[in-house]
């Protein structure tokens, strides 16, 4: 009777094992490139980045295998390109989807994102971004001072690398609850392909799954600020004939939806910072007068982008929804919001604190 | 108060988050989820108040001896059985869930029947230990996964892209009329305190009726979690598209300083060792249901040993053969059902039980 | 009875069972109208003490009765029960001394090992170095000197039907589980019908548990006197054996196994930190290799990208499976281990050193094993031997490779599964009543505890 249990025991043990497959014989893709395709039969250029991994760990390379082909959909391209390589591709660790600009300006987003959100294996956190001018040649980049291939682009939009204030980040899942949700629009960093380095100072915005409105460097840094995930920033000030430049590492924006006869929407920002550069030795006393002027140019600059977005009819900060859940009526809420929207006042007042004014006066 | 009770509440609704508790309730949001949370959250913490004043009758009691005393043998084993049936369908419905959660997230090639076979054996293994044995196990597992839960819980409230507003939005639509899938679903992640009647015997409780709303308050916390979280993060309509909203919710989570760099992978860590201990804990109930349903000590030695054997291999029998013959939205629905008779189940112990505690307070007298 | 027939027939008797060996003595002595029979085994008895206690006085006193008061006032004299039990303790280096009608037995056992050397398997940093030798005496008197308790009882008994090892069954009577000790008693008494020669504590270990063939121990071995000094503070029992340095102790539980004295000798935060250095090193031990398989071959997103690309890149040119690889080098490592216990000490350095360039360096520059592995076996084979006693170390080196196949055949899953299988069989074990394995320990022997247990069984 034993001698039986464990027979059976052992058969099972034989019959499994499947899944299984060493490390060495699988292809990471690091990086997915969509682009709008070329020719007339097919609807989509994808493009996927493998990492070579090292021959030796201490020797650090950047080599990377990119192929690409044309196809109608995401399961088209990866069994194309599977005949193309040798080893096992693995979605585990790719980490940045790229869109090209040419394809989001035309096509709809969400029909390729559909592969994306649907399949265990890429991370909700992919880091994605629209790539100028397009995603292939953003991928075909191989920065000098990357360590591992593909390594730059995460370091860029993970906060353990640089932190510059024009990247917005923007995971896969977040991207693709903007892209459902009534009442936010969804959001991309542009990243410009220059010569064999990446330059990511400019934002896009959605709007019918469509790419619709461009910001620049200084919107996309005010932008960042407005998610919340931005903390750390410096502005420029240049007003009344003094030009110096703030460092605040504490920057928050908050607004409130003041709804009624008129509606209006109160953005307040709180910063304290310290002076960064300066064209002119400021005197102690005149701290008061540089804080009034960095909140003048604030307020400016704050509101010059929301009357901007509120001309393009985007709403990537989300005032939709917070209509939506201060209002309990559920049923035409979204139609009012719409009438409101463009309509709608925007009041903002800026509280500057400067803390310091660095080594020197 | 003893600590096991304490445990078993705590397993009870912390296995709800992967379970279909989430999806369901998800799923009608928009249509009465909220306040049928509201309405299960007052229901069952007075269910809990009762059972814990009848049980206090019957000091180190399990069900099966209460009832030898007060009802006659064969209502008794009906209902025992029918108790005893129900728990082994909630151990069931764990595994199936674990079973489709771990193809889909862990290993999609391995075919379904060997995680069937993983999970079984020690399932069946474990469930014949003793009572006492079992609690000692579910102690040391949760204490071991309560860090897990801890950081979970943290990187989750602390997240950087959580959107309040959304979870606002969706609090709008809390005056709706309560959905009855809600209601039964949100009921039952209570019933952990259920599992007493077995574990009575073994852990000796004095319950205290403050103690019922210290664990009320906790019910909140973890309801309020289990439902507006996924909706912080994944956004008030992406969230209804979503099978499994709690990993989808994970999968937002980055640790930036760690070698594990996705969320996903220390809540499917979490989640499978939950998911043993949940199922074991409820095949063990319903086993020993079983044995006092048929009141097993008055049998033969050797159909003592084997019996157990018997009932728990026909369970895996019906495991296996659910999980090839019905697709998952089947599953689904049946299981829904399910909800629904146990908690019928669960009012009429409580009315059985209260007419225990009534016979036995005039015993006294 | 004729009162001069026992003494007569007594050493006819006696002769009878022994086999003719020379070293068996049977001396005739008279004088001064005395006369007695001195029968012993010379190599056991201590010639010295015969020659200065028992012959010379024979001759130097006069009279009959002054010499039998003598004899009976030295502390190593008993009377005569039987003739098994004279047998037996003629066997264990007593004289017999037949005179007339008095038959006396005086034990002169010469003891050829009483040598307390210091503790070289348990050692400790602050605490008391000394260890058991290998006789009961001096072991019971070790103990003894530690443990001043009126309570401290002391049985001995013999154990195995065709010969017989003295052991001493130590226990103290006020804080000892009486259930425990009852069942203790059962037990000895089974193995006194079934086996015929018990030489070691661990032998006797084996046959004390219940099961037939186990992995884990239940009972601990030890070698050091304060630590069983402690342990009988806590209500344990004792188990010397003659020709045993090490003693046995009973019930134990897991937490017994992962403490050393240290712990009890170090400040408080110090103990914390080893004990829990203890844990770390006992979990790495057993899930490094399962982890290293299950995250290279099935679910390599579970890692950070930077380690998956370095692990890819030193696997490059090895030829055989992630599993394979591992098993072979966990294989080399025990064998490395092994041969270091057998080692003539001449060699023993050089081996070791060959061993570890051989596994280290020349393998990976040959490419038959990736860099990471090497690393990976060294932590392994180290924080093995964190665990204070050597049992459950081994134990330990056994349930790693469980959980390896486990893991190789099962993926991510199977991992999981087998970690909480091995954590639900520690549980599921008993040792003597105690539940091996439980969170929250009052003590080691709770009696609450052992009467639900026993209650539960049956």
């Amino acid at each position: 009777m034993r001698g039986f249990k464990f027979f059976i025991a052992c058969l099972f043990f034989l019959l499994a094992g499947c899944g299984y497959k060493d490390i060495d014989k699988r292809f990471f893709v690091v990086a997915i490139g969509v682009d709008k395709s070329t020719s007339d039969h097919a609807k989509y250029k994808i493009t996927f980045k493998a990492a070579i991994p090292p021959e030796k760990p201490s020797a650090k390379s950047n080599e990377s295998e990119i192929v690409t082909t044309e196809t109608d959909s995401m399961t088209d391209a990866v069994r194309v390109l599977r005949s193309q390589l040798d080893k096992e591709l693995d979605f585990s660790h790719a980490k940045a989807i790229i869109l090209g600009q040419s394809f989001v300006e035309k096509e709809d987003v969400s029909e390729i994102l559909d592969w994306f959100i649907r399949r265990r294996d890429i991370q909700g956190i992919a880091y994605m971004g629209v790539g100028s001018p397009t995603a292939l040649e953003v991928l075909h980049i191989k920065p000098t001072f990357e360590r591992l291939p593909g390594n730059a682009l995460f370091l860029y939009f993970g906060r353990s690398g640089t932190e510059a204030p024009y990247i917005i980040t923007e995971p896969l899942f977040d991207f693709y609850r903007r892209i459902k949700e009534k009442g936010v629009d969804p959001i991309l960093p542009i990243i410009q392909a220059e010569g064999d380095k990446y330059s990511i100072r400019s934002s896009a915005i959605f709007k019918n799954y469509r790419m619709s409105l461009i910001l620049n460097d200084l919107e996309s840094e005010i932008l960042n600020t407005f998610l919340g995930r931005l903390k750390k920033t410096d502005f420029k000030i240049h007003a009344d004939g003094k030009e110096f430049f703030v460092f605040a590492d504490s920057a928050k924006l908050k607004y409130d939806l003041l709804v009624g006869e008129k509606p209006r929407i109160h953005i307040h920002c709180k910063m304290s910072v310290t002076i960064e550069e300066s064209k002119e030795t400021l005197a102690l006393e005149k701290l008061h007068q540089l804080e009034v002027l960095t909140e003048q140019e604030i307020n400016k600059n704050v509101l010059k982008l929301v009357k901007k977005l509120q001309q393009a009819n985007v709403d990537p900060i989300g005032f939709g929804l917070r209509y939506r859940a201060s209002h309990f009526n559920n049923q035409n809420e979204w139609q009012e919001w719409e009438k409101i929207y463009p309509e709608i006042e925007f009041t903002v007042n800026a509280d500057v604190r400067v803390r310091g004014t660095g080594a020197i006066y | 108060m003893n600590r096991f009770y304490y445990y078993l509440i705590f397993l009870n609704m912390t296995v709800n988050v992967v379970a279909f508790v989430p999806n369901v309730l998800l799923q009608q949001r928009f249509s009465g989820a909220l306040s049928a949370m509201m309405l299960a959250l007052l229901v069952g913490t007075i269910n809990m108040w009762i059972f814990g004043v009848c049980m206090n009758r019957f000091p180190g009691e399990s069900l099966p001896e209460i009832m030898n005393r007060y009802m006659k043998p064969w209502i008794r084993t009906l209902f025992l059985l029918f108790l005893g049936v129900n728990w082994f369908i909630a151990g069931m419905i764990t595994i199936l869930i674990f079973v489709d959660v771990s193809k889909q997230y862990i290993n999609p090639e391995m075919p379904e029947w060997i995680f069937l076979f993983i999970f079984l054996v020690f399932v069946v293994l474990c469930a014949k230990m003793p009572s006492i044995k079992v609690l000692y196990l579910l102690e040391l597992l949760l204490i071991i996964n309560l860090p897990l839960v801890v950081i979970i819980f943290l990187k989750v409230y602390t997240h950087p892209y959580f959107s309040w507003d959304a979870v606002k939005e969706v609090g709008t639509h809390a005056f709706s009329i309560p959905a009855w899938d809600s209601f039964t679903v949100a009921l039952y992640t209570f019933a952990g305190y259920l599992n007493m009647i077995i574990f009575a015997s073994v852990a000796k409780v004095q319950f205290k009726a403050s103690r019922a709303w210290m664990i009320g308050g906790v019910a909140l916390v973890n309801l309020f979690t289990t439902f507006f979280v996924p909706i912080g993060l994944i956004g008030s309509e992406a969230v209804g598209l979503a099978r499994y909203p709690w990993v989808m919710t994970a999968d937002t989570i980055r640790f930036d300083l760690s070698p594990i760099e996705r969320g996903i992978g220390l809540f499917l860590l979490l989640y499978v060792s939950i998911s043993l201990t949940s199922a074991l804990i409820h095949w063990h109930v319903g086993l020993e249901l079983m044995k006092g349903a048929i009141n097993l000590k008055k049998y033969k030695p050797k159909v003592q040993r084997v019996l157990p054997w018997v009932v728990t291999l026909t369970f895996c029998g019906v495991t296996f053969a659910v999980e090839k013959l019905l697709f998952q939205s089947q599953i689904r629905s049946l299981s829904l059902i399910w909800y629904t008779i146990r908690l019928f189940g669960e009012f009429l112990l409580i009315f059985l039980l209260c007419y225990f505690a009534w016979r036995r307070g005039h015993e006294r007298v | 009875m004729l009162k001069s027939d026992p003494a007569k027939s007594l050493l006819t008797w006696l002769q009878s069972q022994l086999a003719a060996s020379d070293d068996i003595c049977l001396q005739n002595l008279e004088s001064k109208g005395k006369k007695a029979q001195f029968f012993y085994i010379k190599s056991i008895c201590d010639q010295t003490f015969i020659q200065d206690y028992l012959l010379i006085p024979f001759f130097e006193i006069d009279s009959f009765h002054d010499y039998m008061s003598y004899l009976d006032n030295l502390f190593q004299t008993s009377s005569y029960i039987n003739p098994e039990k004279t047998l037996n303790q003629f066997l264990h280096g007593s004289v017999v001394f037949i005179s007339g009608t008095k038959i006396r037995l005086i034990d002169t056992r010469k003891v050829a090992n009483t040598g307390i050397s210091e503790a070289k398997i348990e050692s400790t940093v602050q605490g008391p170095q000394n260890s058991f030798s290998e006789d009961i005496a001096t072991n019971l008197n070790m103990i003894r000197d530690r443990y001043y308790q009126p309570s401290l009882r002391i049985e001995n008994q013999e154990i195995g039907h065709q010969a017989p090892t003295p052991i001493a069954i130590l226990y103290d009577e006020k804080l000892v589980d009486p259930l425990v000790l009852e069942g203790l008693r059962q037990r000895l008494a089974e193995i006194q019908k079934e086996t015929s020669i018990i030489l070691s504590n661990g032998q006797l270990h084996r046959h004390l548990s219940r099961r037939k063939k186990t992995m884990f121990p239940t009972l601990l071995l030890t070698e050091r006197p304060d630590r069983v000094a402690y342990n009988l503070a806590q209500g344990k029992i004792a188990i010397v054996m003659q020709g045993n340095a090490f003693v046995l102790l009973l019930p134990s539980v897991f937490y017994d196994f992962m403490a050393s004295m240290d712990d009890l000798y170090h400040t408080y935060w110090t103990s914390r930190f080893v004990v829990i250095l203890r844990y770390l090193g006992l979990f790495i031990t057993i899930t490094l290799p399962s982890l290293y398989v299950v995250s290279t071959a099935y679910n390599p997103e579970l890692f950070r990208y930077q380690l998956a690309l370095t692990i890819a890149g030193s696997r490059i040119s090895v030829p055989y499976p992630a599993f394979i690889e591992v098993f072979l080098m966990l294989l080399m490592m025990e064998f490395l281990t092994e041969a270091s216990l057998r080692l003539p000490k001449m060699i023993g350095s050089t081996a070791t050193t060959v061993g570890g360039l051989i596994l280290g360096q020349a393998a990976t520059e040959a490419a038959l094993v990736s860099n990471i592995m090497v690393i990976l076996i060294a932590a392994v084979a180290i924080s093995n031997f964190v665990i204070p006693i050597n049992a459950m170390g081994f134990a330990m080196r056994g349930v790693k490779y469980l959980l390896l196949f486990i893991s190789t055949v099962f993926g991510m899953i199977g991992f999981i599964v087998g970690l909480v299988g091995i954590v639900a069989y520690l549980v599921h074990l008993d040792s003597f009543g105690q539940p091996y394995l439980r969170l929250f320990m009052k003590s080691s022997t709770d009696q609450e505890e052992i009467k639900r247990v026993k209650e539960e069984k049956g």
